[in-house]
């Protein structure tokens, strides 16, 4: 490591020395011991501009830090790996962290919340573990960190742990990414086991591992590409659990009972952050399984749509997020899925801030009505609290993917790129048809948010006279409010093509033009592997204003839709009319009861029946073998009479017989 | 000269009977003494093997064979006093502590 | 009364024929070896002398090259001390007020086991009561006759003093 990247690793110590100072001395400390964690990650969130800049600079780093231990096939090390894509991640993630930690003297320390201590050092230790998985330069390092997020996640939903559903989300979040990440254990060990090596990047990757077996080697009995497949999408159940994608999503709305800045920090940047973004760190080895692509994208899609309907019958501000957030992710996933790598990237980060952004604005609006989250008990909180509104509104426009907010951007380019190469794939069309209509929803139900919460005339006593917010609040507020609003020209892809002009920044960025990149860890080099045809209707400029001109036009249809709908001072429930759909997706598909029918119809019988099976079988031989030693040792031990002449007797039984045999076997007997 | 098989017969028959007194009596002194006509046995062998090899090695240990089982009749006297001392007889077959 | 006498024959003889059997084997063994290679000392050796050389290390006037034993003549000399050091260790009785009754003695009849000899214990006993207490009323005739013979005697004596 030479020149700034040696202070790389700080970046991510800074909050793990915060989360021991607090769990120590939090206590004595002022605000709770929010000052270690506000401090520590100011310093990572300064540091990670620093190595930004030195991306930008042309450098990059991908060195090793510990080796854990080696042997002569493998070696587990931890390391770092700062690339372009690291890099901004790094930016993005120490930002949000430093903003929620600043946010929650508002929400927590004015509030008069006790264990304070304990919920920096949980923020404290979430952000290092989020950190270091951003910063991990192979597989095994993701693995850890990956599920020490977990567990962080698991210790903040919980905070409130006197409540019941508090410890009860937590223990559901942490299980059913638990089972996910099961998955990519197998597949680390796959990988392990085939390739002799887990690093992301260089001439000893796993992915140049990969590349040069398919076409001459087998695995375990599969041909290369298959095998890749096949690890491919292990490693991809821990995405699927983390990112809440279908069929593990059920945890996230759950997770809602959490702090709403915990929340935050969940959504936007750390924990279901932290899925998407292994699949973009891990991109090159996805690229040579068309089959697993294909999965990614139309799980994606799927979970788009089907999260977005359940979004649109909430009532609870943050169970509208926490949909909002899944369907979100489905979009980064389809963006991946069709080898949309920079827009899939675009949209995380574009939906860090602006998630963010909606779930501060979402604990702002709580504090201010007395921990109120029935939107239908809220409104007419515009004129009251202006900053929280503004921000609030820049955030939505930016989900609902509304020009020039940054959402429209990225989830613009997800949607072109999947219709490129959905017009010669099915299988992709189809996921990219239900993105798109997921827009429509999306719009639907940002929207008819927006309007309950902020408009109309106030619904309860406590949305006429809400609670004032203090400025630890605001700050982050109006910060992430503009970075909402112009985080779209990161990457103002459809003007490249359509104007000429060179502003696709982040495509260069992630690319490598002009700044640092490692080899094989770059646009080009992605897209060269990914087997996708392009086609186009009316050539790359039709299709861009085509792709924009549905999105937008679905968008601005259901925002209008749900403005019309809730519009006058007391909007009327609309949902109802829905008839049985709604209780459907109200239900939320009832995927909980399938999911708890599958624990309690086929595992619990399955576990009785192995329970059984190991009391009666196992046990029994065990027992058995005891037993027969107790009773055979009952027996013997009656030899021991205390009586010397026996035990002499017995001595000589045995001389004798001994030398019986001795002298047969030697021949001493003539 | 006596053939060698004559001593060992004679070292053998000794200690049979020695373990015969062991197996059958009860009485602690006659334990002893028992005992005493089996070390004797094996102080026999000693000697008519250092005859045999021509080496006086064997009657030297034949010598510290009989200093060592005075030894062990002074403490074996010991014990059957203490013996008697607490169980009020020499019966072995009495103190019958020492088990299960 | 403590003349030896034959044991009557009885099921407590069984153990014996394993002596019995082990003589046996120790003949077989024995007529079916052949000792050849009989070496034997010269006739004008004298074996006494040459063994009090070795005892001592005299090895100038050895005529055999029997090793010489004096370590271990010195070792034997020190454990039969220490033997006789522990005889009298476990003989001492523990205190002046300690009865000469054994602690299970309950009468005299529990003295007399199925075994003749075990008369035999009134030596012991007798020496042990001279250096004690007679308030106990102990069965006398017996003890005091026997108490002469008692090899123990000094012992208990020097307890006393």
């Amino acid at each position: 490591m030479e020149g700034l990247f040696t202070f790389a690793p700080a970046i991510v110590l800074f909050p793990l020395v915060a989360f021991a100072i607090t769990l120590l001395v939090g206590r004595y400390l002022p605000l709770g011991g929010a000052i270690p964690g506000i401090v520590a990650t100011g310093g990572s969130l300064a540091l990670s501009l620093v190595m930004a800049a030195a991306v930008a600079g042309g450098e990059t780093t991908n060195e090793l830090v510990y080796t854990w231990f080696e042997t002569p096939e493998i070696t587990f090390h931890f390391g770092l790996l700062i690339d372009p894509l690291s890099a901004a991640m790094l930016v993005v993630v120490s930002l949000i962290a430093f903003l929620v930690h600043v946010f929650s003297l508002s929400y927590m320390n004015a509030e008069g919340e006790t264990g304070l201590p304990r919920y920096y050092a949980g923020l404290g230790l979430f952000t290092f573990s989020m950190l270091a998985f951003v910063v991990a330069d192979n597989l095994l390092m993701s693995f850890v960190f990956f599920e020490l997020v977990g567990l962080c996640s698991f210790l903040l939903i919980g905070f409130w742990y006197r409540t019941k559903s508090a410890p009860s989300a937590a223990k559901k979040a942490f299980l059913v990414t638990r089972f996910g990440d099961f998955f990519f254990l197998i597949g680390v060990v796959a990988i392990a086991a085939s390739y002799g090596t887990l690093s992301f990047a260089g001439d000893a990757s796993f992915v140049t591992a990969a590349e040069s077996a398919i076409d001459s080697e087998t695995f375990f009995g599969f041909d290369a590409d298959t095998w890749v497949t096949i690890t491919g999408l292990l490693v991809l159940g821990g995405v699927i659990g983390k990112s809440a994608q279908f069929p593990l999503h059920t945890w996230l709305p759950d997770a809602m009972e959490g702090p709403t800045p915990v929340s935050a920090l969940i959504h936007a940047a750390t924990m279901v952050a932290a899925g998407v973004y292994l699949v973009a760190r891990m991109f090159g080895y996805y690229a040579l399984s068309p089959t697993a692509l294909a999965v990614i994208a139309f799980v994606g899609g799927f979970t788009a749509l089907f999260a977005a309907t359940m979004g649109c019958v909430k009532d609870d501000v943050k169970q509208v997020l926490a949909y909002s957030t899944i369907s979100q992710y489905g979009y980064m996933m389809l963006a991946m899925g069709v080898g949309g790598y920079v827009a899939g990237v675009f949209h995380l980060l574009n939906h860090a801030v602006f998630k963010a952004l909606l779930f501060l604005g979402a604990g702002a609006v709580i504090i201010a009505m007395h921990h109120e989250q029935d939107m239908w008990k809220m409104g007419g909180l515009k004129e009251q609290m202006p900053v929280t509104y503004y921000s609030f509104l820049a955030g939505s426009l930016a989900l609902a993917g509304i020009i020039p907010f940054s959402g429209f951007w990225s989830k613009d380019e997800v949607l072109y790129d999947a219709l490129i190469v959905g017009l010669s794939e099915p299988l992709i069309l189809a996921a990219y048809a239900m993105a798109l209509l997921a827009v429509f929803f999306t719009g639907f139900y940002t929207i008819r948010m927006v309007r309950l919460t902020f408009h109309g005339e106030p619904r309860s006593e406590a949305a006429e006279s809400p609670h004032a917010i203090g400025l630890p609040a605001k700050i982050p507020l109006a910060v992430l409010g503009v970075l909402a609003l112009v985080g779209g020209a990161m990457n103002l892809k459809p003007l490249e093509e359509l104007a000429g002009l060179e502003v696709a920044f982040l495509e260069r960025w992630l690319d490598g033009q002009g700044v640092g990149s490692v080899d094989g860890l770059t646009y080009h080099a992605y897209s060269e592997t990914v087997h996708y045809g392009h086609e186009y209707i009316g050539g790359p400029e039709g299709t861009v204003i085509l792709s924009a001109a549905l999105s937008l036009g679905l968008a601005l249809a259901g925002a209008g839709l749900a403005w019309t709908l809730y519009s006058g001072p007391e909007p009327t429930r609309h949902t109802e009319r829905l008839g049985s759909l709604r209780d459907l997706a109200v239900a939320n598909y009832y995927q909980d009861e399938y999911q708890v029918w599958l624990a309690r119809g086929l595992t619990l019988p399955l576990a009785r029946a192995s329970d059984r099976f190991d009391q009666t079988a196992i046990d029994g031989v065990v027992d058995g073998v005891g037993s027969v030693s107790r009773f055979g040792g009952e027996r013997l031990r009656r030899l021991q009479t205390g009586q010397v002449t026996d035990y002499a007797a017995l001595v000589i039984l045995g001389v004798l017989a001994l030398l019986v045999v001795l002298g047969i076997n030697g021949g001493w007997f003539l | 000269m006596m053939a060698i098989e004559g001593y060992v017969l004679l070292s053998a028959g000794l200690f049979c009977i020695g373990l015969f007194g062991i197996l059958t009596r009860r009485n602690a002194l006659m334990f002893l003494m028992a005992v005493e006509l089996m070390v004797n046995a094996a102080v026999i062998n000693l000697v008519a093997f250092a005859l045999y090899h021509g080496t006086l090695t064997g009657q030297v240990f034949g010598l510290f064979v009989l200093g060592l089982a005075a030894a062990e009749v002074a403490i074996g006297l010991g014990i059957i006093l203490v013996l008697y001392r607490n169980f009020g007889t020499i019966d072995v077959s009495v103190p019958t502590t020492m088990r299960w | 009364m403590s003349r030896p006498r034959l044991v009557s024959l009885s099921s407590r003889l069984v153990p014996g024929l394993l002596a019995i059997a082990l003589f046996g084997v120790f003949a077989a063994v024995v007529v079916g070896t052949d000792f050849a290679g009989y070496v034997g000392f010269p006739d004008e050796l004298s074996v006494t002398a040459e063994i009090g050389y070795a005892l001592f290390d005299f090895t100038e006037l050895q005529e055999t090259n029997t090793e010489s034993f004096l370590v271990s003549f010195l070792l034997i000399a020190v454990v039969l001390d220490a033997a006789l050091d522990a005889s009298l260790v476990l003989a001492t009785r523990e205190g002046p007020d300690e009865s000469v009754r054994p602690s299970a003695f309950d009468g005299p009849s529990t003295r007399s086991t199925d075994d003749t000899e075990a008369n035999g214990t009134a030596a012991t006993d007798g020496g042990a009561v001279d250096g004690a207490t007679k308030i106990d009323g102990e069965p006398a005739s017996e003890a005091e006759t026997a108490s002469p013979t008692a090899g123990d005697a000094t012992t208990d004596g020097g307890d006393g003093a």
